[in-house]
């Protein structure tokens, strides 16, 4: 059984760059943060942010011409980016598992339900009845006439109903980490509220840690209990959902957080945050949000903050969160 | 009298020689000049279809489209090249609609020059004013549309349907591609330009909180019919119809969440059932969480529950207590 609480996950000072013909792309650029067993946590940002590639890099899966420039990422004990292939193969997708945006790009369109989901069975768990298994998964996963289900091929399914194949196939090794990706992104409004129960029910029978990788601040408050900002490669704010939300120090969570229409708020006017997301081949000196910060100065243009504490939780990468 | 005027439309696609899919069964909105008005539905409703219809870029069946007084589905050669002058759209995806190979300035240049919006010595003058409209710069017109970040290009599709000075927009999800800080920038624009310009306004999107914003009234489609209409505030405040109840109850909101509420969730069982499924009764009554054996016979009225506020549901009255 999983003990709840006790680190699960350690990431220092990760770095993942991308070879170009002139200076790499430094993707993610220092991050860190830790993840206790069973918890929740997001990481929230905008396109080229850098979260993606951050989940990527949990268990060593970002493609060639990235590659991790420094940092340690410690799952369990072992530091995943120092272990040898066979090594990792034991954990991807036995300890850690993925499930992404699109189901349907992720799921293989030859092969059967049944047979994907068998895949990582064979894989991880020898000796279990495949067909069994993969059943009370698909059962599991709320997937009405599961038997049936199994010799359907992904198009024969909706796009809620494919997401709930991939959860299935992530969950057939009981990883102790999952990473939902944007999980809900490309789903309409229901069936994104189907998955995040089913999700949530999931967790607390399974007790895993779950990392949400997301853009929606909405779906961060709904789930997770700890969240970090993520922009250009940096984590800029971090703390408890309810501190980051109510009390944000950074101008960048402040603009995002101005930048959401709400669903029941008076109609005034949205502030929203000027400019666009840089370019992750040409970021800017210093803080990297200073071009589009309404609080930049020389100082900022020149020197990157490093992290201040604002409360036991709460901390925040911005020369003037005060 | 309203300035876009559809009354009991049906439109159908064929599937083969003697099947066909009904995609808007019988539904009927107005739309008054100057007026910004929201259409929300889950994908697949119908509501990209709608607008096809009223554009005439798809066969309307049974029903009536009027525009100013004049039969839309009447109108043919120079008199539908006029209305589509006068009626313009802004898509989901302006690089899907801009063509690669034209500079952003001959692109526009073409929109003046087909519908001889001024001379051809003046039309670069007007495309560099089109594009300042639009937060662009006059310089901007040399570059070709894979040059601009996402945002830009919405600006280059919005300057593109104001070209020709229409005096209605339909935009159909103009925000759903973008990242959250952009997305508040390009509603902004169209708010300011909406109310510096006066064009009538139909908005089509899938996110309930950009609708509140956005507009003043408001049509929640599903399975191909109008289910509520009212003003925003009285639909979002005191919901009429359980479907809206529960799209509003799936949203995960923020000030929800920090005031202790989350988003209710697997409210609603199941998935919107096909456009070709045969439902009779109520279209909603498979995953209704009040239907009784009469939603299930008979096909509800509509209802008017306070003014300018109707839904189609035959317990209108008794959704607040869900």
């Amino acid at each position: 059984m999983i003990k709840t609480g006790e680190t699960l996950l350690a990431v220092n000072g990760l770095k993942v760059y991308f070879r170009t013909r002139a200076e790499p792309i430094r993707a993610v650029d220092g991050v860190d943060f830790n993840l206790a067993n069973g918890e929740t946590a997001a990481i929230v940002g905008e396109s080229g942010s850098g979260k993606s590639v951050t989940a990527m890099a949990l268990s060593r899966l970002v493609p060639a011409p990235g590659y991790y420039a420094g940092g340690e990422v410690w799952f369990n004990g072992v530091d995943t980016l120092k272990l040898g292939l066979g090594e990792l193969q034991k954990i991807r997708g036995a300890d850690i598992s993925y499930i992404f945006q699109e189901p349907s790009s992720s799921l293989n369109p030859v092969f059967t339900v049944g047979y994907q989901i068998g895949e990582a069975l064979r894989l991880h768990r020898r000796g279990v009845n495949v067909r069994e298994e993969a059943l009370r998964l698909l059962n599991m996963v709320g997937i009405a006439d599961a038997r049936h289900r199994l010799g359907s091929y992904p198009h024969e399914l909706s796009g809620g109903m494919q997401q709930r194949v991939m959860i299935a196939m992530a969950l057939a090794c009981r990883p102790k980490l999952l990473v939902a990706d944007e999980p809900t992104t490309a789903l309409d409004v229901t069936v994104q509220s189907q998955i995040l129960e089913l999700l949530t029910r999931l967790q607390h029978e399974f007790g895993m840690a779950v990392l949400l990788i997301t853009h929606n601040l909405g779906i961060v408050a709904d789930m997770a209990r700890r969240v970090s900002v993520m922009y250009a490669g940096r984590i800029v704010e971090r703390g408890l959902t309810e501190e980051i939300l109510s009390a944000p120090r950074h101008p960048y969570t402040r603009g995002l957080l101005a930048a959401v229409p709400r669903l029941y708020s008076d109609n005034k006017r949205m502030a929203g945050i000027p400019g666009t997301v840089p370019n992750p081949a040409a970021l800017p000196a210093g803080c990297k949000f200073h071009p589009r910060c309404p609080l930049a100065t020389d100082l900022c243009r020149q020197n990157e903050p490093v992290e201040q504490k604002v409360s036991e939780t709460q901390g925040v990468k911005c020369h003037y969160w005060k | 009298m309203p300035l876009l005027e559809i009354n009991d439309l049906y439109v159908s696609y064929a599937l083969s020689r003697d099947r066909k899919v009904q995609a808007v069964k019988g539904v009927s909105v107005a739309v008054e000049r100057g007026e910004s008005v929201g259409l929300v539905g889950e994908s697949g409703c119908g509501k990209s279809t709608l607008a096809s219809a009223v554009m005439r870029l798809v066969p309307a069946g049974r029903g009536v489209i009027s525009y100013n007084g004049v039969n839309v589905l009447g109108l043919r050669g120079k008199g539908l090249f006029k209305f589509r002058g006068k009626m313009q759209m802004v898509f989901q995806d302006p690089y899907g609609s801009l063509n690669p190979r034209l500079s952003v300035g001959s692109a526009l240049e073409e929109c003046l020059a087909v519908h001889g919006i001024c001379s051809r010595v003046e039309r670069s003058g007007r495309v560099g004013e089109l594009l300042q409209t639009v937060g662009l710069e006059r310089s901007h017109a040399a570059r070709y549309p894979h040059e601009f970040s996402g945002g830009q290009r919405q600006r280059i599709g919005i300057a593109r349907a104001l070209a020709v000075n229409p005096e209605f927009i339909i935009a159909d999800e103009p925000v759903s591609a973008l990242d959250v800080s952009i997305q508040a920038q390009i509603l902004n624009l169209l708010k300011d330009l909406q109310e510096k310009k006066k064009f009538s306004f139909l908005f089509i999107a899938h996110d309930l909180a950009v609708v509140r914003y956005m507009c003043a009234r408001i049509y929640v489609m599903y399975l191909g019919a109008i289910m509520e209409t009212g003003a925003t505030d009285d639909v979002y405040l005191r919901p009429a119809h359980p479907y809206t109840r529960v799209l509003l109850d799936a949203v995960p909101d923020i000030d929800r969440a920090l005031a202790g509420r989350r988003s209710k969730r697997a409210a609603l069982e199941g998935e919107m059932p096909s456009l070709s499924a045969h439902i009779g009764g109520c279209p909603f009554h498979p995953r209704c969480p009040l239907a009784k054996p009469i939603c299930r016979a008979e096909v509800p009225e509509t209802k008017k529950v306070a003014a300018g506020h109707f839904s189609r549901c035959h317990f209108a009255g008794e959704i607040q207590s869900l």
